[in-house]
């Protein structure tokens, strides 16, 4: 079996792999550097993708991660000496099991639950102190007493979560709206702008909870499985409009853009669909864009300011801000100005191999094909 | 009519005193960008350089005080 990663979308800075930094309204089989030769075919099951603002890395099944893009500040995990990977080129070895991609930084998790960070942050995004600011490959000190087994990762833009073993949260970075959970306030009655080393986070999860969470640009929405309430949706951090309605749906799953929150939802007659909230400049809104069907298929991908669909029928469509071509080619006649918007879901894929993983970036978008 | 995308607090901006420039990513990949001279001129709005997004820069025209202060 092999596999091929396509992507469309922003690249003014390689950051889609593909040998050339134009943008893309047409998926492209990304191009990895394996044994000094250039190729598109992998042997190994690409798992997850992570995007930062210019860069993206690609884990493998096997434990290897390849990363493309922008590495002016080290955050292709790469010697800085390097600027740029116009192609996916591998990370040192090191049984790799988790990643996450901020704007300019990138984060690690190997299966001996050591963190490894790289990459710029201003606001604490690299947990190493007030006075790093910028890092090439490093180990991140961890100082909490107990023991930890680190289940997942997610970056914001300038944030990150880990979940750990037990239900425990930890975290670093921009804090100053919240979106790292309760903290205690400052004697000026402010919050903690920025938390520089990693920390325990109190986001109201009960112990032994089910939960699913997901990082905006600048809050953190949870979504804690209880009997008793089917809807205990929790946003820390900058509040996003329209959060609090109503709904008898059940909730499956639950996914944020940069302004957005989007929730996979199960109603009464067990059909699935997408309900979103936030902001509607671009046509982000699942269920105010044309021809949205209930979905059946639970795939769904979110990117910066758009969204992506996998069918049933193993089509990919897109949705919401287009303008680097990450939604595909603009099929509606529209004035000028409006060409950027995908306020309808637009077919980026219907190839015969079958999509196994779609991933949405900074205005760019990923489909692994076998 | 152009669109604002999104409100952006002074507060989270990136003030370089060497450029002048105020920066906020853009989910392009880019970065929005005012200079602190056109704040002081009273206009609002952030423009990237690499696509057609736009924000509205909140700020408090005392705020930009301290900016200034940086620059001597």
């Amino acid at each position: 079996m092999t596999y091929t990663v396509l992507a469309c979308g922003s690249n003014g800075n390689f950051q889609l792999g593909i040998d050339n930094n134009e943008d893309q309204s047409v998926l492209k089989p990304v191009l990895f550097e394996i044994n000094g030769e250039l190729t598109s075919q992998l042997h190994v099951k690409p798992i997850k993708i992570s995007s930062g603002g210019n860069h993206t890395l690609i884990l493998l099944e096997n434990g290897e991660v390849y990363s493309s893009g922008d590495n002016t500040h080290g955050q292709c995990g790469h010697a800085i000496s390097s600027t740029n990977f116009p192609v996916f080129s591998q990370i040192i070895e090191s049984n790799w099991k988790d990643i996450s991609c901020g704007w300019e930084f990138s984060i690690l998790v190997n299966e001996d639950n050591e963190i490894y960070i790289c990459g710029r942050g201003l606001k604490g995004e690299l947990g190493l102190g007030k006075n790093v600011t910028e890092s090439e490959f490093t180990l991140l000190p961890v100082d909490i007493e107990e023991e930890y087994q680190i289940i997942e990762v997610q970056s914001s833009l300038d944030s990150t979560v880990v979940r750990l073993d037990k239900n425990r949260l930890l975290g670093w970075g921009n804090a100053r709206k919240g979106q790292l959970g309760k903290q205690e306030l400052l004697l000026n009655n402010k919050l903690e702008a920025s938390l520089w080393h990693p920390r325990l986070l109190n986001f109201d999860v009960p112990s032994g909870a089910e939960f699913t969470y997901s990082l905006g640009r600048d809050y953190s929405v949870f979504y804690v499985n209880s009997e008793t309430n089917t809807r205990d949706i929790k946003v820390f951090g900058k509040q996003i409009a329209g959060q609090l309605k109503e709904s008898t749906s059940q909730i499956v799953n639950v996914k944020s853009m940069w302004s957005s929150v989007h929730e996979i939802v199960k109603s009464i007659d067990n059909q699935y669909t997408i309900e979103s909230y936030g902001n509607n400049s671009h046509g982000q809104l699942y269920q105010t864009i044309e021809n949205h069907p209930n979905i059946l298929a639970i795939e769904f991908a979110i990117g910066s300011e758009h969204g992506l669909l996998l069918s049933p029928n193993n089509e990919v469509y897109a949705w919401g801000w287009g303008e680097h071509g990450n939604c595909g080619v603009q099929k509606k006649q529209k004035i000028e100005s409006e060409t950027v918007t995908f306020d309808y879901l637009n077919l980026l894929y219907n190839g015969q191999s079958k999509v196994i993983l779609i991933h949405g970036g900074c205005a760019t978008s990923w489909v692994v094909v076998e | 009519m152009e669109t604002i995308y999104d409100e952006i607090e002074i507060e989270d901006f990136t003030f370089d005193p060497i450029t002048q420039l105020f920066q906020y990513p853009c989910p392009c990949g880019d970065r929005f960008a005012i200079t602190l001279d056109d704040l002081l001129d009273g206009e609002d709005v952030a423009v990237c350089p690499s696509c057609s997004l736009m924000v509205r820069v909140i700020y408090d025209p005392e705020d930009l005080s301290e900016y200034e202060e940086q620059l001597k």
